[in-house]
């Protein structure tokens, strides 16, 4: 039976677009988040301590939680200060026991190794804190509070480079500015929600069981972990757009 | 201390550098696939004064694919006066042998070269087969792909310019509904070919051959010497003894032929290994070379920089994770709080998997894949993989470079039976469109490929998602 359409080869088909549009729209995406990024943390950081607050005094006795105020930027962030829990002699050991038999025998899974080896990095990190805490437990750099400082900190680092990758991404798609802006800026809200209720989770980590999971926390379930809802999103419509294009023959251009 | 401090923490912010230098590079090469003019192949041009070819096929132990593609080029569309088919049996065990003699008996010009003497290993084979090949033109292809009806043509066609060197052709893989690794490695393809090689070439800086579904002048490899067997990327290592020496590298988007992708993550590993291994080896042996030819214009010179480190800088990011942690345990969380947001964010969508996310989901766009870019957040687990191995290979490549050691050849394990792939035993040759018909019969009986099928010209394309499109 005879195609009623042939489409464009994959080979060489394109779509128009211009790079200055895109570095413009860039801007346009950008440059206010950005900004009101800026003027707003010292706001956002101060709900988000609130509400993190609220989630934990359930578990704390009142005097114990605090929103205490540190400088990071052009202002200052607010921080929940909160006594982080030391792991007993015992617990490194179990820790170090563990950790050291993930990485010695995941390896040698043969289904899902690619998880695998996503563990083997994580226990490996757990390794490392558990010695430490073997062999120095008094000279670890960190309590809890300055772990919640950094991680405050870092999220705001984060949120000001989510317009920035998700733009570069979303951009240049075939599809109209307003929903690809709009999407940026659920995704930013999304990601400060998230990381207020991931900041609880982290800090009642720390003081119910210990600060040895710190550095657990910070490499494995950090920056790293926020980027996997922001690759999420972005697949999400790119998923939904192609759908869409594949009934849209004018999007698809030919080598020129 | 303080020096030691001071030393990681250069290493971090080097490394961030490093890191955004590959993502301005990517995502160049993702605007200029999406939104500039196409430089398009030369399959445009129709030549009746077709040179002679010869197409090397290396096999070690190949009896599970090798009908397949022996049947398939023998069906080829290409006359049968100037095609030389060689086979060659690298040192098997199975039934290889018997496959390859059975279709010389069949078929004039396949002519099986069986090796049980000498090194052996993909080059090594390749060597001997260029011994006895009488083309003007070579054309590999490794033993589990499944070239398409035209493909010979469309290779063949670019070496009417006298400029051409080597041409590559896009790999597509044919099994990628069997699990999650083969989806993966799908959209790893997908963004590697529909964007970055068709960007590079459209930029005019370095594509790479591939050693397989390529070509190459005879007389040109001739000159230059054969493979180093040591090396274990023959394929790269051409590509930059041609760049080398003036010669141009192609690379035909249009010219798409299917290949087995690993189907579990032990062989995935062992190939990424060795992929590491040998291209490291041609980073040490050419990057200075690279940097002092005078055949090459100064923006191929950084791509061709760029794409020699692309094998160590997941090795690179392992480092400056273990930094970040050494520094962390220091007290220095400080730092750490701006930069390991960047680091991580770059780790994961730079080089770990090869693309950045949007890159491969521009390819997976441009490709009509609907369904497939879902996965896409599964490539964090990709990136510890890929790191893991391709680290390995590369301290397999610092040591083959320190002492001199000869290295071995790991073939990777196919997957495919006959039994999925029926082609029909003994076939009597009768008419041309045989080839057509055997083509339909592998994959329309297939129910694992069951979203292939192929145009009037014998072209393979999907009409599920991944090609929706074909002219």
């Amino acid at each position: 039976m005879p195609k009623s359409i042939i489409y464009y080869h994959r080979a060489y088909r394109k779509i128009t677009g211009s790079g200055r549009l895109f570095l413009l729209e860039l801007v346009a995406v950008t440059a206010p988040l950005s900004l009101a990024l800026l003027l707003l943390y010292p706001a956002i950081t101060e709900q988000m301590s609130l509400v993190t607050q609220v989630i934990l005094s359930p578990y704390y006795p009142a005097d114990t939680i605090k929103v205490v105020e540190k400088s990071f930027l052009f202002g200052n962030v607010s921080v929940v200060s909160i006594a982080g829990g030391y792991p007993t002699a015992l617990t490194s050991l179990i820790n170090f026991i563990v950790s050291t038999g993930l990485v010695i025998l995941l390896p040698r899974v043969r289904k899902t190794k690619n998880v695998a080896i996503f563990v083997v990095f994580l226990a490996a990190v757990n390794v490392v804190s558990a010695l430490y805490f073997i062999l120095s437990p008094s000279e670890f750099p960190y309590t809890a509070t300055e772990f919640s400082e950094h991680y405050v900190k870092s999220e705001i680092c984060m949120w000001l480079f989510i317009p920035f990758i998700l733009g570069i991404a979303f951009l240049p798609l075939p599809a109209s500015f307003l929903p690809k802006m709009v999407l940026i800026v659920l995704t930013l809200i999304y990601s400060i929600v998230l990381g207020t209720l991931r900041y609880a989770i982290f800090l009642l980590i720390l003081s119910k069981c210990s600060v040895i999971y710190m550095a657990l926390l910070f490499f494995a379930f950090g920056p790293l972990s926020d980027f996997v809802y922001v690759v999420g999103i972005y697949c999400f419509y790119a998923s939904k757009l192609a759908h869409r294009l594949k009934a849209s023959e004018p999007v698809w251009k030919w080598v020129y | 201390m303080e020096v030691g401090i001071l030393i990681l923490k250069t290493y971090l912010v080097v490394t961030v550098c490093v890191m955004v230098i590959y993502l301005i590079r990517h995502f160049l090469f993702t605007l200029n696939r999406l939104f500039q003019e196409q430089r398009i192949y030369y399959q445009d041009i129709i030549d009746s004064d077709l040179r002679s070819i010869t197409v090397l096929v290396p096999m070690h132990n190949e009896e599970k694919v090798a009908r397949q593609i022996l049947g398939l080029l023998t069906e080829a569309d290409y006359r049968h006066d100037q095609l030389e088919i060689i086979p060659i049996n690298d040192f098997s065990s199975d039934g290889t042998p018997e496959i390859l003699d059975e279709y010389a008996s069949r078929y004039s010009f396949i002519k099986p070269l069986h090796r049980y003497e000498g090194e052996r290993g993909k080059p090594a084979a390749l060597n001997a087969g260029m011994k006895l090949a009488k083309g003007e033109i070579i054309i590999v292809f490794d033993a589990d792909y499944l070239p398409p009806k035209g493909i010979l043509k469309e290779i063949v066609v670019c070496f009417n310019d006298p400029e051409v060197g080597a041409v590559m052709g896009r790999v597509v893989p044919v099994n990628t509904k069997t699990n999650l690794l083969t989806r993966l490695l799908d959209l790893e393809r997908s963004g590697g070919y529909q964007v970055d090689q068709q960007a590079r070439y459209n930029m005019k800086l370095v594509p790479q051959y591939g050693g397989t579904v390529g070509g190459f002048r005879k007389d040109v490899f001739m000159a230059l010497g054969s493979f180093d067997t040591n090396i274990l990327t023959d394929d790269t290592e051409l590509t930059f003894r041609l760049l080398l020496r003036g010669w141009k590298v192609l690379y035909a988007n249009r010219a798409e032929c299917y290949e087995e992708v690993p189907e579990t993550w032990d062989v995935r590993g062992r190939q990424i290994r060795r992929w590491s291994r040998g291209h490291n080896q041609v980073l040490f042996r050419y990057l200075w070379a690279l940097l002092a030819s005078p055949h090459l214009s100064r923006k191929e010179k950084i791509d061709g920089v760029l794409l020699l480190f692309v094998y160590s800088i997941p090795l690179i990011l392992v480092l400056a994770i273990a930094d970040s942690l050494v520094l962390f345990f220091l007290g220095d969380m400080e730092i750490l709080a701006g930069v390991s947001a960047f680091l991580f964010v770059a780790a994961y969508n730079t080089l770990g998997n090869f693309a950045p996310f949007y890159q491969i989901g521009v390819a997976s766009l441009l490709d009509g894949g609907i369904n497939r870019v879902l996965l896409l957040p599964m490539l964090i687990f990709n990136f510890f993989f890929n790191s893991w191995y391709i680290s390995i290979g590369f301290f397999e490549a610092v040591l083959d470079k320190v002492t001199g050691r000869s290295t071995k050849w790991l073939k990777t394990t196919r997957f495919r039976g006959e039994e999925s792939f029926p082609v029909r035993p003994a076939p009597v040759y009768e008419a041309e469109s045989y080839g057509l018909m055997q083509a339909r019969q592998l994959y329309e009986s297939n129910p694992t490929i069951s979203g292939h099928r192929t145009n009037q010209r014998g072209k393979f394309f999907r009409v599920q998602e991944g090609s929706a499109s074909d002219s």
